[in-house]
């Protein structure tokens, strides 16, 4: 492999020559698969060589908030071709495992090789036929978001889709969403999009596709992987309303296990990326998760101790809030919290789920609001409560108990 | 224990083995069973025995008791998810005590208490066909040391699934399967097996012939390196006469790394590739290996005007292994209309960050950024690997010049 220090040589010999700055990028470029017409030594090579006359980009259409369209380069033979016949493959009938896997890492591989605009346009090719065939494997998200597995041919291309050109990503995405796909494909064009949205111009789009999903009751009642997942995408583009709607939509689905479980690690997630869309509708609305105590308790116990309006809403908690049976008592057991989930996302990561302190900071910071709270005479009807978590966070030395009856697992 | 994987495990009644052992005195050689064995004293003394311990949960109001090892740090645990299972309920307490060996589980007073723990999950859980393989925990205390810390497999899979290998599994089951004997909380481990586990799913792994009990979940399943035993999976399932493993990941060695992240600490052990079995030629002394990597890139570069195509700038990271911490970014191009470029990073697994993206509204001009950080977009993906810079100037008039660029990589 290359050092770091191999370009640097190689621009001075570039800029000794006359500027052929072009050598900089063709060095640091590996060679892609050949593809039609041939790179010529004046051109970038690497690349397709650009238009003989540049080609101007299209005219942002009327109503374009943001973006220009730009056409698309026609789509890399060879790799269409490998597609094509990994589709035909797919359609004879189950593929073994490793081999598939094997071969969808190779053409991942040259997706990647080819410039991002013709491995957009060679996705889109295939994408814009429609044919489609089951891979065999799950919908299995993988580091950053990219897919470990997809389940069929088109779900697999769609996860490409959002490795190449963004611009090209993004409109067929946007376009893809308006169709209403099947769960799976819903799910990752909403990842493509929550991914190009650095400036936010595609969250009110965001949030209206994933309520859209929300609101369908098919999907609820049989939850698919893909629909699960994308709850991330809520996850990423939070706000108060999605927080109420996330709640009243899980509400009569209680006894819905999947859908149940998501909803919590969603808001979970929520409480800890964008705690102000949780406290809002929490401070709105004195039956907050009244039917889910656990669940308030569960995400109240990650407000933050050195953050004054959260230790505002955790006084409204304690004293305003009408608490179900053992509850506090549970909120005592575990506040602050220092459980988290994790894993891999199709958008959010995972660096976000732990505190900006360590959790030895926090535990200093909870005791010394504990000591506070216990002062405060409005607060004596919960007094034990507050003593509960002051007393965890400052264990007594050598406490004398009896084993546990304990279930094996 | 509680959870069985269904298929494709066939389950012998606990009955129909207790009256042929009781009937006909076989032995499990006999059978080729592989099950726990309580320790020795002098096993237990062993590095591995002394860091497998024993877990107690609390889980609403009732208590659950499983195994667990000290790895990667001495203030780590690993166990398995369905310790603490919760659908909006966390385990309010969780202990852990290395070594112990008795008839009875101890006090939760002479256990050591673990302040919080990571456990694998993502959205589709029960729905998707790979429960299994997400049930891992990391447990973790900012002020108890739990014992002297295990060496792990970053990916056991590949040693379990080897035929040949030398491979264990240790806890504290109550009941053994196989002979229903009481287990007391004595550690035990089984016998050792070379035979090769097979995959259910990629990281849910099965073997027949071996089985353990109740109470031995979480607990370290071992495969030899080089004559010292490494944790190369976590015991979540079994049967009568089958074990169900979860084999360590880059998943779960990110968990690890954020885990002490939290605690403030840093790794004193290692998660390593497995050995090569074939005898390979010494190497040679590498240089200690970075913690973070800066790839520099200046120059003018002439960015095609009015052209469709992209420019690429491949900065390849070689010598940072490991998970992603920190990314930023700095970048320097000189144009009068920064609104005609399509500029974006892409992760050398795939992920693109967006640094700039055309707009006919955006009339600046120049894009300059000084160490931004794009640890939103990449934290926990893969170090190593070719990152791509791409632009493209998309109108033609204002040409735009690349002049030099930095991307820092930091690794947990």
């Amino acid at each position: 492999m290359k050092s770091p220090r191999r370009p640097r040589s190689l621009l001075t010999l570039g800029l000794v020559l006359g500027g052929v700055a072009l050598g900089v990028f063709y060095a640091l470029t590996p060679p892609p698969v050949a593809t039609s017409p041939v790179a010529t030594a004046t051109e970038r090579a690497g690349f397709a060589p650009p238009p003989s006359a540049s080609a101007p980009a299209a005219p942002a259409p009327a109503n374009s908030s943001v973006h220009r369209e730009i056409p698309l380069p026609p789509p890399d033979p060879a790799v269409h071709a490998a597609l094509g016949a990994l589709l035909t493959d797919l359609k004879k009938g189950p593929i073994e495992r490793s081999a598939l896997l094997a071969r969808l890492k190779a053409l991942k591989a040259s997706i990647h090789a080819l410039p991002p605009d013709v491995a957009a346009a060679t996705l889109i090719a295939w994408l814009d036929a429609g044919a489609d065939a089951p891979t065999g494997l799950g919908f299995q998200v993988g580091a950053e978001g990219v897919m470990d597995e997809s389940p069929t041919f088109r779900t697999a291309l769609l996860d490409l889709l959002g490795q190449t050109d963004p611009v090209a990503s993004l409109a067929y995405s946007q376009d893809l969403l308006a169709a209403k796909p099947g769960p799976e494909e819903y799910a990752l064009a909403l990842r493509n999009l929550a991914w190009l949205n650095p400036d936010g111009a595609q969250t009110a789009l965001i949030r209206q596709s994933f309520l859209a999903s929300l609101n369908d009751p098919a999907l609820a009642a049989h939850p698919s992987a893909g629909f699960l997942e994308s709850f991330d995408v809520a996850v990423a583009v939070a706000n108060v309303d999605l927080v109420r709607a996330l709640l009243a939509h899980q509400s009569p689905l209680r006894d819905n296990e999947a859908l149940s479980r998501t909803t919590f690690i969603a808001l979970d997630r929520i409480m800890l990326r964008t705690p102000e869309a949780i406290l809002a509708a929490f401070a709105a609305d004195p039956n907050f998760l009244a039917d889910q105590p656990n669940w308030r308790a569960s995400l109240l116990a990650r407000l933050d101790p050195t953050n004054p309006a959260h230790v505002e809403q955790l006084r409204n908690y304690l004293l305003n809030t009408p608490h179900a049976e053992n509850e506090l008592s549970y909120f005592a057991s575990i506040y602050p919290l220092a459980n988290f989930f994790e894993g891999n996302r199709l958008v959010t990561d995972w660096e976000t789920v732990n505190p900006a302190q360590t959790i030895p900071e926090r535990d200093a910071a909870a005791r010394t609001l504990m000591d506070g709270l216990l002062a405060d005479p409005a607060l004596r009807g919960v007094a034990p409560s507050i003593e509960t978590i002051r007393l965890r966070l400052n264990p007594p030395a050598n406490p004398s108990s009896p084993p546990p009856p304990a279930v094996a697992l | 224990m509680t959870k069985t994987y269904p298929r494709p495990l066939r389950i012998q009644p606990h009955s129909v083995f207790s009256a042929a052992v009781a009937t006909l005195a076989l032995t499990p050689a006999a059978f080729g069973q592989i099950y726990p064995i309580a320790e020795t004293a002098a096993q237990l003394a062993t590095p591995a025995s002394q860091s497998t311990g024993i877990v107690v949960s609390k889980i609403g109001t009732g208590y659950y008791r499983g195994s667990g090892a000290v790895a990667r740090h001495g203030q780590l645990i690993y166990s398995c998810g369905h310790m603490i299972a919760s659908n909006g309920v966390w385990a309010s307490e969780l202990y852990f005590l290395r070594a112990w060996n008795s008839s009875s589980i101890p006090a939760l007073s002479q256990m050591k208490a673990v302040r919080g723990y990571k456990k694998y999950a993502d959205y589709q859980g029960p729905a998707g066909a790979l429960e299994f393989s997400k049930d891992f925990i990391v447990g973790y205390d900012a002020t108890n040391t739990f014992g002297p810390p295990l060496n792990t497999f970053l990916d056991g899979a590949t040693p379990l699934r080897t035929a040949g290998t030398t491979k264990l599994i240790a806890g504290y089951p109550a009941k053994i399967d196989y002979t229903g004997a009481a287990g007391g909380a004595f550690q035990y481990y089984t016998g050792s097996f070379t035979a090769p586990m097979y995959s259910v799913y990629p990281t849910y792994l099965n073997i027949s012939g071996v089985s353990t009990g109740g109470g031995n979940s979480g607990g370290p399943v071992f495969v030899s390196d080089n004559g010292t035993l490494k944790i190369a999976g976590v015991l979540i399932s079994g049967a009568t006469n089958a074990a169900g493993v979860y084999a360590l990941t880059s998943v779960a060695e990110s968990m690890a790394q954020s885990a002490m992240s939290a605690i403030g600490v840093t790794s004193t052990t290692a998660a390593t590739p497995p050995t090569p079995t074939t005898p390979t030629a010494p190497a040679p002394s590498a240089p200690p290996a970075p913690s973070s990597v800066t790839l520099s890139y200046s120059g003018n570069y002439a960015i095609p005007d009015g052209n469709t195509a992209y420019s690429l700038l491949n900065l390849p990271v070689t010598r940072l292994s490991g998970t992603v911490k920190t990314v930023t970014l700095s970048l320097n191009i000189t144009t009068k209309a920064a609104g005609n470029l399509d500029v974006f990073l892409r992760s050398p697994n795939g992920r693109v960050a967006i640094i700039r993206q055309n707009s006919p509204t955006n009339k600046t001009a120049n894009v300059v950024l000084n160490n931004t950080s794009l640890t939103t977009t990449f934290a926990g993906s893969a170090c190593t690997g070719t990152w791509g810079l791409f632009m493209r100037d998309v109108v033609k008039g204002n040409p735009s010049t690349f002049n030099s660029t930095a991307l820092t990589v930091t690794k947990l």
